[in-house]
């Protein structure tokens, strides 16, 4: 109805109608005959056919941008109201099962971003945006506000992990930069508290939300980075995307870039992802988280002290021992060596006094010993002048008269002069028998004493001997020696048998 | 010292000690400084109360200034 009325549609609608409109044209004119046999459609069959092509369009929901006017919240729950533009308005409806999940309440003259379908109402004709979510338009600039400040700090690097400072295991000092009165503080201090009671926290209160939020955290920031802190936690409870906007401002990034104390950001729950947690050192996904980081649970650090303790007596009472034992051990052989030595020295004093005489009788001795020295000197004297006189004697014995030397050596010389003489015959005589003896010898052996016997002696012309036949050259002349001549013969044959097997001829 | 520092250097100490190579005298004097370290230690950590301050400014010569802080256990943010 509102379509059809008004020309301020949205166009795609228009053109939709338009359609439907030259539909129409193309038929008959409408004449009073037909009228009988023309089946005319019901008003709802054409609300149905309108609302079917309206679906068919639009199949899936969409998201729209608009101002909220004529709000209504009626008492069934749902939402009739209108969104328009500087042009357009279209009707839309949100039902209680959708609404009941919106973050905030829409009021007439808001800027919303719905996300909605289009659909026809049967029963007034009327076309409207069924929406499903809703919510204020600025964020969805913020969302995209946020997306682009997050790609310039990115690639200046401000989220790089090598800047990240590490977080001190037993931080002494911690600076929490929050809202004083909000839910952050309160579940930190439970944390911290319960698990690490010994820490000292310093509160930087600052404004979190709304206007000048930002601008204030950065302050607080600034502060807490010159309280000489280990750790600082900035952040606060859930809430809104805007609620929680100061923390994705660029300033408050940058100053937490600039932080030279060690960072936590702690922003909402778990599911909230802020500028703030990309630049911070670590992002704890709730400030309770925050807490839980800085703090190391105290018992457990207390039983690993207890446990050095232990370890430390016990290797110390190791020691002492091992020591006691090193001690006894040096005792047991110092008392050995001196046992040892003390019967040494027992021994050489023993010996000693055995050698440690009385003088009295020392002196006795020595007179006895120069008696005796006295007894043997005297003897010794006797004897060496008995032996002297002897010798004398001795001597005067062998001295002699030269005469008588002369008288014996001439003896001698004659005696060895007949002796000379003697030899020289007995020589002669034996020689010339010897002689004799060896001339029979020879007599018998030379070879004429063998001619006698009846032997010859056969030479060569020049008086060679001939001794065998192959010496003999016939028709060769030789002498024969005979017993009583020499015959000249000539070889006529030789014959190798004895003189005594030859035949006779 | 700082807490993490007396820690470390605890167990630096019974490390040393375990090793079992020092004289009497210096094993005499680092389970001296041990036990000082732990007992130090322990006070730190079974401190009964959490101690919480608020920064509330400035002084004139530019030091912080700070109170008590109690949690509002209403507050509802």
């Amino acid at each position: 109805m509102l379509a059809m009325s008004s020309g301020k549609s949205q166009s795609d609608t228009l053109d939709l109608f338009k359609s439907i409109n030259k539909a129409k044209a193309k038929m008959k004119p409408p004449v009073a005959d037909d009228v009988q046999t023309v089946k005319a459609k019901t008003v709802s069959e054409v609300n149905r056919e309108i609302k079917s092509v309206l679906e068919g369009h639009f199949k899936v929901s969409f998201w729209v941008e608009g101002e909220v006017s004529n709000f209504t919240a009626h008492s069934s729950g749902h939402f009739y109201f209108s969104l328009k533009d500087q042009r357009s308005q279209i009707q839309a409806v949100m039902f209680r099962g959708h609404n009941a999940r919106l973050k905030f309440k829409p009021k007439n003259g808001m800027k919303v971003l719905a996300k909605a379908r289009v659909s026809a109402y049967e029963p007034r004709g009327s076309y409207q945006l069924y929406c499903e979510w809703m919510e204020p338009a600025g964020v969805g600039a913020l969302q995209v506000a946020f997306e682009q400040l997050k790609a310039k700090l990115q690639s200046e690097g401000l989220f790089a992990q090598d800047r990240k400072k590490p977080i001190p295991a037993f931080p002494q000092k911690i600076a929490i930069v929050t809202s004083p009165t909000g839910a952050a503080i309160r579940d930190m201090i439970h944390v911290l508290q319960r698990r690490y009671p010994s820490v000292h926290v310093l509160l930087i209160p600052c404004v979190v939300q709304g206007q000048g939020a930002a601008p204030d955290i950065v302050r607080a920031l600034s502060l807490a980075d010159q309280t000489q802190s280990d750790v600082i936690i900035f952040g606060r409870g859930g809430g809104s995307k805007e609620d929680l906007w100061a923390f994705n401002e660029e300033v408050v990034a940058r100053k937490i870039a600039e932080l030279k104390t060690p960072s936590i950001s702690a922003v909402g729950h778990e599911i909230d992802f802020t500028i703030g947690d990309f630049v911070a050192d670590l992002r704890a996904p709730t400030p309770s988280a925050a807490a839980e980081v800085v703090a190391k649970n105290s018992k457990e650090v207390l039983e690993t002290v207890k446990v050095q303790l232990k370890r430390m007596q016990l290797s110390l009472a190791n020691l002492i021992r091992r020591q006691k034992e090193q001690v006894y051990q040096s005792n047991r052989q110092l008392t050995r060596t001196t046992v040892d030595m003390l019967g040494a020295h027992k021994k050489e004093v023993l010996n000693l006094n055995k050698r440690l005489v009385d003088p009295q009788k020392n002196l006795d001795q020595q007179r006895i010993r120069t008696d005796e020295w006295m007894d043997r000197l005297t003897q010794a004297m006797q004897f060496y002048y008995s032996n002297k006189k002897h010798q004398v004697l001795n001597l005067s014995q062998k001295l002699v008269n030269p005469k008588d030397k002369i008288q014996r050596l001439n003896d001698q010389v004659l005696y060895f002069e007949k002796q000379l003489l003697n030899a020289t015959d007995y020589q002669l005589k034996s020689q010339s028998q010897n002689l004799k003896s060896l001339m029979v010898q020879l007599d018998q052996i030379s070879p004429l004493k063998t001619v006698d016997r009846g032997y010859a002696i056969v030479a060569d012309e020049k008086k060679q001997i001939i001794s065998s036949t192959k010496k003999i050259k016939i028709n060769s002349n030789y002498k024969v020696q005979l017993k009583d001549g020499v015959v000249e013969v000539k070889a006529l044959r030789v014959d190798k048998e004895s003189l005594w097997n030859l035949k006779k001829n | 010292m700082e807490f993490e520092k007396k820690l470390n250097r605890l167990q630096e100490i019974v490390t040393d000690m375990e090793k079992g190579d020092l004289s009497l005298e210096d094993s005499l004097k680092f389970f001296e400084e041990g036990v000082k370290l732990s007992r130090d230690c322990q006070s730190e950590l079974s401190a009964a109360e959490l101690k919480v301050k608020k920064l509330i400014g400035k002084d004139a010569e530019g030091n912080f200034q700070e109170e008590a802080f109690e949690v509002d256990e209403d507050s509802d943010d």
